[in-house]
């Protein structure tokens, strides 16, 4: 010890440097170190070279403590300035010894990254790789997936995607959505009238996307899946009846209101047959009078009760409808695959089947009270009446456009409220409760209720469904369309546009594209503020597609810019597209009279500058376009400016037809 | 079903630092979301699989998504007549929707709703108003229809519309259709 001292300066370097690999153990050698009750950054470390291949030579408890460099971003711990140590079990460490050749006192310095290819297996034994995660340390349970690698590369620590559940199983197995909510649609309070319909369909749309979510348990029976499925359409069931309660109050009310001119009249008939009947048994014009004043006064109680009907009319239909109502879900639940309007409609039609039919039912004994009354017009019945007056039930249809915003996509942003037409669910309603009751017996409870809709029918998610009613096929898409374009809000009207597609992938019928433009088609008019754009599949295949639109000056659709291309998308036919112009939307500061921009098609620009700020960008070459094209602006002096390309066809304006010289 | 060619996703400016399965900070994860790319998300996740997440995406939406309620609590040492809270739209609506089955509710020891124009109270069902003190109405206009009801002009009363004209006694009319109907009955056959 002596002769070593004397040999030795024991300052670090002076004695020798000597650099080393190691592994780390399972955390169950790290004694108080992985529990909480330790001190200092010490981890124990089985160094290549030093120490044995087993453990049963030198068990892991026994490996010597290696202390741990920090960075010098992660803070020592002064002033509260810290960042702890996350090395785990089986990462291979590099470090050196503070002691030299003693070899007595390691240094952790830093540590190697695990790729996937490093086997993830439990503890076997020294220098074996082995997994991080312990029994205090679970792989992950939600929506990460369990991952030991750092890599540069897209699989490495992969994050979940924002879209629906259903769209990342259709990306790929190995996607999944960050929040199961992602994709549902909102329908938020708004004072416009007519959006029953809207606000049922929702619920139901939302419904079936959980139903969607699960559908391989359900297909397996699994009784989770089955549970929830029930509790699920308790639910909704009590959503749609709070959701259609207006509805059927607005139904009572004009109901009666309908019915005050009826009776009105009748009891002026009634005065004249009874008036007419005593004048000619007695011919004496006062009696006949008195009978006829007797006969309206007799009316006085019937008429009585039934407005006192009028408070409790409409608590008494919906005490009753939630179970008719959670009956149709149970009948569609296995049916329904794809959530088209005509589903939308019929549903919505088995509803107010159900509605109406319990109204006449409640009103039954009541209106059989005023058969004096409406003796007079023949074939009266409640349920005529309703549905010979569609105007009842006017709060049903919804009433689109305007700048309101009433329905919110999560995830991706404001969603067109499309207006849904009134006269397509009453015809519907008249239709299959017609068909329904010439069927008779041969129809189930539900659809005696709600009459012979398609969507009861299992045949109609099968490809090539027929019906009387509409032949409305809710089996899975055969054919997802293009993408449309939806221009909506803003306080205008009118514009239209079509996607322009890019970044094609694969060919024939897995084709999908970005979309990287649009085509105005018509510029609308009476816009106040730019309209918001939604673009959207009929499959809900693409997502991710964002666009914003400018306007004139005078109300028109100026531009529509893409800031997200999306993916996914089903196509069109690809079109020959160039940059047009550019969109100014943010002139940006500082820039100077020289400075150019291009873009990842390789076109140039050129800018004109106006006090530091970009006023106008004409392109200068032209060249076919077939990604979204990313302006970047070169220059040394500004920054800032956001442009956005708009694309078009510039066939024309590219042959030159004829030259004129003006000068000569 | 495709995403992106790959040379088209910009992988190159993605960071991340995943501290282990319950949470992860993603930035500028070129993967496509319904919103475009995530400009970065803050994951977290229970031990009974609840996530939370926050984020902002390349379409300008800042998402925040929890499975589990969410709290936001201000104001403990303020004093009593500042503002503990300001949400604010600087140009669209602010919407507050409870899914489901349930409600929206404000408590206060005041409330105060002000609309710079029309305030439109909407029930599908009841609308119910109860004071422990005043009800006042006022306005230029005060109208009031209906079918039935005390508030309900008796000329407006179902049973008075329907027999409006006809030769039924004024007094049993109203008797009848406004406070109440005394039970008897007439029996006539002809």
């Amino acid at each position: 010890m002596i002769d070593e001292s004397l040999v030795k300066s024991n300052f670090v370097g002076r004695d020798g440097f000597r650099w080393w690999i190691g592994q780390i153990p399972p955390a169950n050698a790290q004694g108080g170190q992985a529990n909480g009750s330790g001190w200092g950054n010490r981890i124990k470390v089985r160094i290549m070279g030093y120490h044995p291949y087993n453990t049963v030579e030198l068990p892991d408890e026994d490996l010597p403590w290696a202390q741990v460099m920090i960075p010098t971003t992660a803070g020592s711990g002064a002033a509260n300035v810290a960042t702890d140590v996350k090395l785990k079990g089986g990462d291979t460490v590099f470090g050196f010894f503070l002691d030299g050749d003693n070899a007595q006192i390691p240094v952790i310095m830093g540590c190697f990254g695990r790729t996937s290819q490093v086997p993830s297996a439990t503890y076997k034994g020294a220098f074996q790789p082995f997994t991080g995660y312990t029994n205090k340390i679970k792989k992950p349970n939600g929506t990460l997936k369990p991952d030991q690698s750092n890599e540069q590369n897209a699989a490495t620590q992969k994050s979940p995607r924002h879209v629906s559940p259903k769209q990342a199983k259709s990306v790929g197995k190995d996607e999944v959505s960050y929040f199961s909510a992602i994709g549902d649609t909102v329908q938020v309070a708004t004072s416009k009238q007519g959006t029953t319909v809207n606000k049922i369909a929702t619920e139901i749309g939302n419904f079936l996307k959980t139903i969607e979510n699960i559908a391989d348990d359900i297909k397996a029976a699994s009784a989770w899946a089955t549970s929830l499925v029930k509790q699920q359409i308790d639910v909704i069931a009590q959503k749609v009846t709070a959701i259609i309660s207006g509805l059927v109050g607005g139904i009572v009310n004009s109901t009666f209101n309908l019915l005050i001119p009826i009776l009105k009249q009748g009891l002026k008939l009634l005065y004249d047959l009874v008036y007419k009947l005593v004048l000619a048994a007695t011919g004496n014009p006062v009696a006949a009078h008195l009978a006829g004043v007797a006969a309206q006064t007799a009316m006085v109680a019937p008429i009585s009760i039934l407005q006192k009907l009028i408070p409790s009319l409409v608590d008494s239909i919906l005490n009753t409808i939630s179970d008719f109502i959670k009956d149709i879900l149970n009948s569609v639940v296995d049916n329904i695959q794809n959530f088209v309007q005509c589903a939308v409609n019929q549903v919505t039609g088995s509803v107010l089947n159900g509605v109406i039919g319990k109204i006449t039912s409640a009103m039954e004994g009541p209106i059989a009270g005023v058969a004096n009354i409406l003796q007079f017009f023949g074939g009266f019945s409640i349920d005529n009446l309703i549905r010979s007056n569609p105007e009842v039930m006017a709060e049903i249809g919804s009433i689109s456009g305007g700048g309101e915003v009433v329905q919110w996509v999560i995830g991706k942003g404001p969603k067109e409220d499309q207006g849904v037409s009134f006269g397509d669910i009453m015809k519907a309603a008249n239709t299959a409760i017609s068909i329904a009751n010439a069927a008779g017996t041969a129809v189930s409870a539900v659809q005696s209720i709600g009459g012979a809709m398609d969507i009861f029918s299992s045949d109609s998610s099968s490809p090539g469904f027929k019906s009387a009613l509409g032949s409305c096929y809710v089996g899975p898409p055969l054919k997802c369309g293009a993408p449309k374009i939806k221009i909506f809000g803003g306080s205008g009207s009118g514009a239209q546009a079509k996607p322009i597609f890019g970044s094609f992938v694969g060919s024939g019928a897995n084709q999908t594209a970005s979309i990287i433009g649009a085509t105005i088609l018509n510029a609308g008019s009476g816009y106040t503020f730019p309209p918001f754009i939604e673009i959207v599949d009929e499959c809900n295949q693409g997502y991710g597609a964002v666009a914003y639109s400018t306007i004139t000056d005078d109300g028109k659709l100026k531009s529509i810019y893409v800031v997200s291309e999306g993916e996914n998308y089903p196509p069109d036919e690809p079109e020959e597209v160039y940059v047009t112009d550019i969109e100014i939307i943010d002139p940006g500061e500082g820039y100077s009279p020289g400075d150019i921009a291009t873009d990842n098609d390789g076109n140039e620009y050129k800018l004109d500058v106006d006090n530091g700020r970009i006023i106008k960008v004409t392109p200068l070459n032209i060249k076919k376009v077939t990604n979204l094209p990313v302006l970047t602006v070169e220059s040394e002096t500004g920054s800032g400016a956001i442009l956005k390309a708009n694309l078009g066809d510039l066939t024309l304006q590219r042959e030159v037809k004829q030259v004129i010289d003006c000068i000569t | 079903m495709a995403q992106r060619p790959f040379e088209q996703q910009n992988w190159q400016q993605r960071t991340f630092q995943s501290f282990g399965p319950k949470f992860r900070l993603d930035m500028a994860n070129p993967q496509m979301g319904l919103n475009g790319t995530d400009v970065y998300n803050l994951y977290a996740v229970t031990d009974s699989k609840n996530v939370c997440i926050n984020g902002l995406s390349e379409g300008g939406v800042y998402k925040i998504y929890n499975d589990g309620p969410i709290e936001f609590v201000a104001g403990q040492k303020n004093s009593s007549s500042g503002i503990d809270i300001v949400i604010v739209g600087k140009n669209g609506d602010v919407t507050i929707t409870a899914e489901k089955n349930g409600s929206v509710k404000i408590r206060a020891k005041k409330v105060v709703i002000d609309a710079d124009e029309n305030l439109d109270l909407i029930a599908g069902k009841d609308l119910n108003i109860k004071s422990g003190g005043k009800i006042s109405l006022n306005g230029n206009t005060v109208n009031c229809t209906g079918l039935e009801g005390n508030l309900v002009p008796d000329a407006m009363t179902f049973g008075s519309q329907v027999f409006e004209g006809s030769f039924v006694d004024a007094d049993l009319l109203t008797s009848a259709f406004t406070g109440g109907f005394p039970a008897f009955s007439v029996d006539i056959s002809f």
